[in-house]
């Protein structure tokens, strides 16, 4: 039997088209191949050999039956060897996948576990402790946040009034001592309409007094808005450190996933390493399988020389069959005509399995 | 062997005025117990008082049966036009001669005659209780009302005066407490602008008090209560500068219209007497000496007698006249005028005074060219002359009881030697008493006319006279009678010519003890 190279290579080379779902083999191109390759044979065991007679033609009808065989075992050899590879193949991808593939691992810190998945996600484990605080913190944080969203006019009228409240005894003293001086002075009962209705020291209180709510008003928004912008800053504050515990544990999955990536690597390489020793090997047993079916060429065509001649004109042979002695016990001996195929015929078949190791 | 006579003199008998608070014995002669129709001439002799002389021509026409002309003013627009506004018989008019009713606003019904009008920025106010306050503007003969603001009605105060800029006024019916102001310069705006008030509930040294009138001295603000008075000072911005500066307590006015300013005191009518605020401000609240203390008990009983017939004692009126150098204060109900010489005080710090009667003035005001004018039952008099329109009227002066130096011993009046100034043609009767008796022993006589002699005029075939420049008249009395006391008295029909004593010489036996 006769392989061709080339297309051989490229069934090998080309899995992705007419890729066996099961075999990932690609049995058009492996065909195609050996049948390109039969032809061949077929021409090379023309049946319009020089010095063809009677004789010949029997000789060549033997020579084609010959090379029926042989080419026949060839195919099936090949056919077997590839569904062979194509299973060693499978089983090297299995081993490099299982050899790859994501092992789960967990990272344990003082504010919890942390565990992986093997679809890739993880779960971040706070201990009760931290999940407490966690929940502490950001129920402060959710207070003070609706501080922030409270009502400004009502924050800032309750500032007012601390203010008011503070100032309000400075002010009636103020206004009693004002008082004791309108009286002493005889101006107590004084009213003008230049000053509203009262007198002039009267309208300047009432004016400093009026001022100082109207600073206190603006004061109180001020604060009230300063109020609200530190309740943000400490809802925002206490709301980070709620999640400090997280981001430590984000932290320490991080250092964890390099830790596990060590071993990870080695762990890849390996498979990586097992995937290309193991496809090294099997483009070895391909090529040994290559020389082989070669030698075996050479050998069955040097038997057929043997049996049937060779050569041409003068450099014409007679093989053991040629001639008269055509049907004798060697053509029986190869298998010609009604006679079984021999057993070292089949022998060359079952070495050719070994070689390949199925 | 007959006894000598002892010669008593008074010079100028009365010139220290009337006093009869004191007890009579032992006191200075020149005091007199009655000097009626007197003034204390530019001599310091006691003399008669000026007549009137009646301006008014249609008063009673204009004035019915009413009390006349009771509160007058004389106002100069900037244009110099005079015109006189006065009041009574519930009315307004203008002019002198012809009292010419003014027209008033729509529907105006004028209730009482005491107002009280002042001219300020060239108009006239018009301010009575009760009464909505009235403007002529720049001395119209037809009076509006005051502008009001924001349905503000200007103070229906009894009072109103003219200072620092705007109108000041108070005692209202209902609010006897407060002094309201007007705006700047504008006397008919009292709700807006500067305009203003102080409630003097709370300034009254002695409690509630009443205020009743106002006046402007040394720069200060008087607030005249009925028994306090209260100084302002900074009244010139009273919304953010009037400061109490003293209250004087006990003393008040009881007149509105008594108050009246001699350029260095201001004299008022109190519940004390007449009163010098200069002194009371001098003084402070050191005990006063009214200026009226010589007659106090008298002068009192006839304002009580003011108070009690009118209710209030608008009636009262007084004027200082700088020509005449007196004070003078009418009680129209007691048809009694006290005048006040202002020239000297006493040693007790009372004013010369003397009494006027059978004048009854019912207002006065003192004109631009120094004339005093009176409102009289008439209308509108002046002061001038020396008879009461065409009547005569009688001076009275009588002193108080004299021992002569020697209580514990009879006098035997003999003779009286006079000094007469003046006198023409004037029937004089002397009166002489014993013993406090008010039943003298008169003696009556006529002093001769004479001509006074007439300056630059030819004595060269003329009429020229040649005798002395005013009559001096010296009639000689016999006296009768005897008693340990004695009271003289003359009186005298002033019949126009001035009259004063100017000495009055007594020859007395003085005989045992008693």
């Amino acid at each position: 039997m006769a392989l061709n190279q080339s297309a051989f290579n490229q069934a090998l080379t080309t899995p992705m088209q007419n890729v066996s779902p099961t075999t990932g083999f690609n049995q058009t191109a492996f065909n195609q191949a050996a049948q390109t390759g039969a032809n061949t044979v077929s021409g090379m065991l023309g049946m319009t050999g020089a010095g063809s007679n009677t004789g010949g033609f029997f000789n060549g009808l033997l020579g084609a039956g010959v090379d029926y065989y042989a080419g026949q075992q060839d195919i099936d050899a090949a056919a077997q060897f590839g569904q062979m590879s194509n299973q060693a193949a499978q089983q090297m991808g299995q081993q490099a996948v299982q050899g790859t593939s994501f092992k789960p691992f967990s990272v344990t810190t003082g504010a919890g576990t942390t565990t992986t998945t093997p679809t890739g996600g993880f779960n971040l484990g706070l201990s009760p402790e931290q999940a407490a605080m966690q929940a502490q913190l950001t129920q402060q944080a959710g207070g003070l946040f609706g501080g922030v969203t409270g009502d400004v006019g009502q924050a800032s009228q309750d500032i007012y009034n601390q203010i008011r409240a503070i100032q309000n005894p400075q002010e009636q003293r103020d206004q009693l001592r004002l008082n004791e001086e309108l009286f002493a002075r005889g101006r107590g009962g004084v009213s003008s309409a230049q000053y509203g209705g009262q007198g002039a020291e009267q309208f300047g209180y009432n004016q400093a007094q009026q001022e100082a709510m109207n600073q206190a008003a603006f004061q109180a928004r001020q604060m009230a808005l300063g109020e609200q912008e530190q309740q943000l800053a400490l809802g925002q504050g206490l709301l980070g450190q709620a999640y400090v515990p997280q981001q430590q544990q984000l932290d320490a999955l991080t250092a964890g996933t390099d830790i596990s990536n060590i071993a990870g690597t080695g762990q890849r390489l390996g498979a990586q390493l097992q995937a290309e020793l193991g496809g090294t090997g099997l483009e070895a047993l391909l090529r040994s399988y290559e020389s082989g079916l070669a030698g075996e060429q050479t050998q069955r065509n040097q038997l057929v020389d043997l049996l049937l001649g060779s050569g041409q004109g003068a450099n014409a042979v007679e093989g053991l069959l040629g001639g008269s002695s055509l049907g004798g016990s060697l053509g029986a001996a190869v298998g010609v005509g009604d006679a079984p195929t021999p057993q070292w015929i089949k022998d060359l078949g079952n070495d050719a399995k070994s070689w390949l190791g199925l | 062997m007959a006894q000598e006579l002892k010669h008593v003199t008074i010079s100028a008998p009365g010139f220290l005025g009337i006093n009869t608070q004191d007890s009579p014995i032992g006191l200075d002669p020149a005091y007199a117990s009655i000097a009626d129709n007197c003034v204390i001439d530019q001599l310091g002799r006691v003399g008669a008082r000026q007549g009137y002389k009646e301006v008014t021509t249609n008063g009673a026409a204009v004035l019915g049966t009413s009390r006349g002309i009771e509160a007058m003013v004389e106002f100069i627009s900037r244009n110099n036009v005079t015109t006189v506004f006065s009041a009574g018989n519930l009315k307004i008019f203008t002019g002198t001669t012809t009292l010419v009713e003014c027209t008033l606003p729509v529907g105006y019904t004028i209730l009482d005659n005491d107002w009280k009008i002042v001219s300020f920025n060239n108009d006239v106010y018009f301010f009575q209780k009760s009464h909505a306050p009235l403007e002529s503007v720049g001395g119209s003969t037809t009076l509006t009302l005051l502008t009001t603001s924001g349905g503000h009605q200007p103070p229906q105060g009894n009072e109103v005066l003219a200072a620092y800029g705007r109108l000041w006024s108070c005692d209202l019916s209902s609010n006897r407490y407060t002094v309201y102001w007007s705006s700047l310069l504008a006397g008919n705006d009292w709700h807006g602008g500067s305009s203003g008030s102080v409630d003097l509930t709370t300034v009254w040294p002695s409690g509630y008090d009443e205020v009743v009138a106002l006046a402007e001295h040394n720069n200060f603000l008087l607030v005249f209560g009925k028994k306090n008075i209260i100084v302002y000072s900074g009244a010139t911005s009273p919304n953010s500068d009037l400061t109490l500066h003293d209250t004087i307590e006990g003393t008040g006015c009881i007149a509105r219209d008594s108050i009246q300013s001699t350029g260095t005191d201001l004299i008022f009518l109190s519940s004390r007497g007449v009163m010098s605020l200069g002194r009371l401000l001098q003084q402070k609240s050191l005990p006063l000496g009214d200026i009226s203390k010589n007659v106090r008990t008298d002068l009192l009983s006839f304002v009580e007698i003011e108070a009690h017939s009118n209710g209030h004692r608008e009636a009262i009126k007084a004027v200082y006249s700088p020509i005449h150098a007196f004070y003078l204060l009418t009680l129209p109900t007691s048809k009694i005028v006290y005048c006040f010489d202002v020239r000297q005080p006493l040693e007790n710090g009372s004013f010369r005074v003397t009494t006027w009667s059978s004048l009854e003035p019912t207002a006065f005001t003192m004109f631009a060219d120094d004339t005093l004018y009176m409102g009289h039952n008439e209308g509108i008099i002046s002061y001038g002359g020396y008879l009461d329109g065409d009547t005569q009227y009688q001076l009275r002066y009588f002193s108080n009881p004299n021992d002569f130096q020697s209580p514990a011993n009879l006098k035997f009046l003999k003779k009286f030697n006079l000094t007469i100034i003046g006198g023409q043609a004037t029937p004089t009767t002397l009166n002489w008493g014993y013993d406090y008796t008010s039943t003298y022993t008169k003696q009556e006589f006529t002093f001769g006319s004479s001509n006074i002699a007439e300056f630059g005029i030819s004595e060269y075939n003329t009429d020229a006279e040649y005798t002395a420049s005013i009559a001096i008249q010296t009639p000689k009395v016999n006296g009768t009678g005897s008693g340990s006391v004695v009271t003289i008295g003359i009186e005298a029909q002033i019949n126009s010519a001035a009259f004063s004593i100017q000495k009055i010489d007594i020859l007395a036996l003085i005989g045992r003890l008693i």
